[in-house]
């Protein structure tokens, strides 16, 4: 994984504890992509259930899934842009909510690109919506993207067709 | 992000909203140029899609802006027959009249430019010795040189311009110099202790290289973490406006340091109105930031190759967007936040390039623009820019195990413009001229003043802060100028809980930089401990 942290991408399979099945069909919860112990503490301080632990400042973060009740919390304070939220539907689809910080927001029906981490063409995706958190300039938007449940563990970005 | 018509003018953004003045019209060499109030004579320029403002002395080669904030001339123009205007720092007004200072054709001006570039006469800098003998020569060879670099016509005398105000001075505790976060943090904790403070910069608002930072800020809770930069320097700003110790002298650029602890600095007022301000206080911190480094690659002077914050200041503080399609060198922390803060301006990235191995920058940054697309190409190098007054593309190349360009590995890439983004440098001159001790810590980005654990230097009651103490970032800026300003204040007057609160920022500090990727910086700082 040292390798691929410098050239700037991860795999599915460098995240390590996912929450299981059944925890993904209760509801959202977050996925902390942050692999690098850099001196920021953002996401503990937002976490209102004290489901993110850190020692130092410099640590990384971690997850309790039992405490995360996916109130999208963390993912808007990360600076980083790490933190991104998923769950399965009762009928086995597959949701991911991600940080989208651009103008051309999707509008909700649209048909759009999923992309991985290295920005390649993962399959479409419907969007179910789009949403901005925070005032002024603590303001972020994010999509809400419905996908096949295999996918959500890569589909970290969208493009517009 | 795709979607937008181009246009230079950013409209929409996700981030920042441009509000732009009054629309006027000005003249670049004639030519009616549309623009906004508020607008540089360089952004207004480039939004017009000019972007060569003059032409290099001796070669002729052309020249647009490169730093965009006032440091590097490369951007210099008549106005208003004014010589030599720094037009990035300057703001378009009605009617103006901007010129390129090219040269007028002349015979002999042709005759010595090809005798230069075919070598025939001494090299760089050769005229400046071959020229200057005797008193009769030099009047002639002056007037030559002058009338050759386009500098030859004495503008007619502007009745408006040029008029002396008269000067200020300003005496009190505490002078700072530099308004970014270390500074002004400096100045607030100077202020608590009840000093009289001057916080002087040369920008027309406080926050430094915040003001361009769309993205939101690492760090601890306690330091704004998480906030986005530009809100950061708006916080520091207000919270400094709030101290009736504190005077915030604005558009003011500290030039020089003088015997008695006086500061000359120059205040702007309006285009070509300034006022000189002379400085006197019992202590001093500079925290003047940092400069831009650059790279050697062929046609590096091209219109179009900038420094990484030229055009973050184009784009994030003008709105108005650099390009199509940018091609970035140097995948540090600022060159990967440069990328996405160009595809949040709806402009396209083809690549960032960066010779080491790896990125050098923290991985999110890098996540950030690879899920969006981005190649980043490590282990490569830029090779030249291409194009005939402007950038129009650039070669690339592949680096052996030795950093050398491998043979055949060699690729033309598509863009319109390149940033430099390959690092900085601690600003060290006014400490070097107060008689501050320098040291090379390459772990801190270069040359800096010698300072110690309470950020005072090998002056006493010179103390620096931030960038200029070794770069790093925001909330250690932060921390480095409140140790700076309680330091400068507990030479003056006893404390004992300033001195309890000094030692936790201390601490702080120590805490900040205990993680495997602050080690160089640890490493930096001890070696520019005094002795
Ligand atoms: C692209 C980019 C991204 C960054 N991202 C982060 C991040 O995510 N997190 C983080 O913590 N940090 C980040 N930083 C770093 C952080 O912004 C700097 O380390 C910090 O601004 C340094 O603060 P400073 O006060 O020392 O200098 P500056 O902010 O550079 O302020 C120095 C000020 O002094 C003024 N000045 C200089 N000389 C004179 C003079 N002679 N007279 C008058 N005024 C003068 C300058 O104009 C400037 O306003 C980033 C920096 C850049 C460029
Ligand atoms: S001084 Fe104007 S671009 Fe550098």
């Amino acid at each position: 994984m040292e390798k691929r942290l410098r050239q700037g991408f991860i795999t599915s399979e460098d995240l390590k504890n996912l929450p299981d099945k059944e925890r993904l069909k209760k509801g959202w919860v977050a996925v902390i992509e942050c692999p690098q112990n850099i001196p920021c503490d953002a996401c503990i301080y937002a976490c209102k259930t004290q489901a993110l632990e850190m020692k130092t400042v410099a640590d990384l973060p971690v997850i309790n899934y039992d405490k995360c009740i996916g109130c999208f919390q963390c993912m808007h304070a990360c600076p980083g842009v790490a933190i991104f939220m998923v769950r399965l539907t009762d009928d086995g689809k597959g949701m991911v909510s991600l940080p989208y910080e651009f103008t051309d927001l999707p509008k909700a029906g649209e048909t759009v690109d999923l992309l991985n981490r290295l920005g390649e063409k993962l399959g479409p995706a419907r969007v179910i919506r789009t949403f901005s958190m925070g005032k002024d300039a603590a303001k972020s938007s994010y999509v809400t993207v419905e996908t096949a449940p295999e996918l959500i563990w890569d589909a970290r970005f969208i493009r517009r067709r | 992000m795709q979607g937008e018509r181009y246009s230079p003018r950013i409209q929409e953004h996700p981030i920042l909203s441009f509000e732009r003045g009054r629309k006027i019209k000005f003249f670049f060499d004639g030519r009616e140029i549309e623009a906004y109030e508020g607008e540089t004579i360089t952004a207004a320029l480039y939004a017009a899609g000019i972007r060569q403002l003059t032409e290099s002395l001796k070669y002729r080669r052309p020249r647009g802006f490169f730093c965009a904030i006032g440091k590097c001339s490369s951007c210099l123009a008549q106005v208003d027959g004014v010589s030599n205007v720094k037009t990035c720092v300057t703001l378009v007004k009605e009617g103006m009249d901007v010129r390129s200072q090219k040269r007028k054709f002349s015979l002999l001006g042709s005759l010595v430019s090809a005798a230069l570039k075919r070598g025939l006469f001494p090299s760089v800098g050769g005229h400046y010795k071959k020229l200057v003998g005797g008193p009769l020569v030099w009047p002639l060879a002056r007037r030559a040189i002058k009338a050759m670099a386009g500098f030859g016509e004495f503008p007619e005398p502007n009745p408006t311009l040029g008029k002396f105000l008269p000067s200020e001075t300003w005496e009190g505790d505490l002078v700072v110099i530099g308004g970014g976060p270390a500074g002004i943090s400096a100045a607030l904790y100077g202020a608590k202790l009840g000093l009289k403070v001057a916080l002087v910069d040369e920008n027309s608002r406080l926050g430094g290289q915040l003001v361009k930072q769309t993205h939101r800020f690492f760090g601890s809770k306690e330091y704004y973490a998480g906030t986005r930069g530009f809100e950061i320097g708006r916080i520091l700003e207000k919270e400094a406006a709030s101290y009736s110790n504190i005077t915030v002298l604005l558009d003011t650029t500290v030039f020089g340091f003088y015997p008695g602890n006086i500061l000359g600095a120059v205040q702007k007022i309006d285009f070509c109105k300034e006022k000189m301000v002379k400085l006197r206080a019992k202590r001093m911190v500079f925290a003047t930031g940092a400069y831009e480094r650059t790279l050697i690659f062929e046609n590096n002077d091209l219109p179009g190759v900038m420094g990484a914050g030229g055009v973050q200041t184009l784009m994030n503080v003008q709105g108005i967007r650099p390009g199509k399609n940018g091609l970035i060198i140097g995948a540090g922390n600022v060159g990967l936040i440069l990328a996405y803060q160009l595809l949040q301006a709806g402009v396209r990235v083809e690549a960032v390039i960066e010779a080491m191995p790896g990125v050098g920058g923290y991985f999110v940054h890098a996540a950030k623009i690879r899920r969006a697309g981005v190649p980043i190409l490590t282990s490569h190098t830029i090779l030249k820019a291409l194009g005939k007054g402007s950038v129009e593309g650039a070669v690339v190349a592949k680096l052996d195990d030795k950093w050398n360009p491998l043979p055949g590995s060699e690729k033309e890439l598509e863009c319109d413009f390149i940033c430099v983004a390959v690092g900085l440098h601690p600003s060290f001159e006014l400490p070097y001229q107060a008689g501050c001790q320098l040291k090379y810590v390459p772990e801190l980005g270069g040359m800096v003043p010698v300072h110690d654990q309470w950020m005072e230097t090998s002056v006493p009651g010179i103390y620096i802060a931030g960038d200029t103490s070794g770069i790093e970032e925001a909330s250690t800026a932060i921390l480095g100028g409140r140790i700076a300003g309680l330091s400068a204040g507990l030479s003056l007057v006893k404390d004992r809980e300033a001195e309890k609160l000094r030692s936790e920022f201390v601490k702080a500090l120590e805490e900040f930089r205990d993680n495997p990727l602050s080690a160089k910086i640890r490493e930096g700082k001890k070696k520019a401990q005094p002795r």
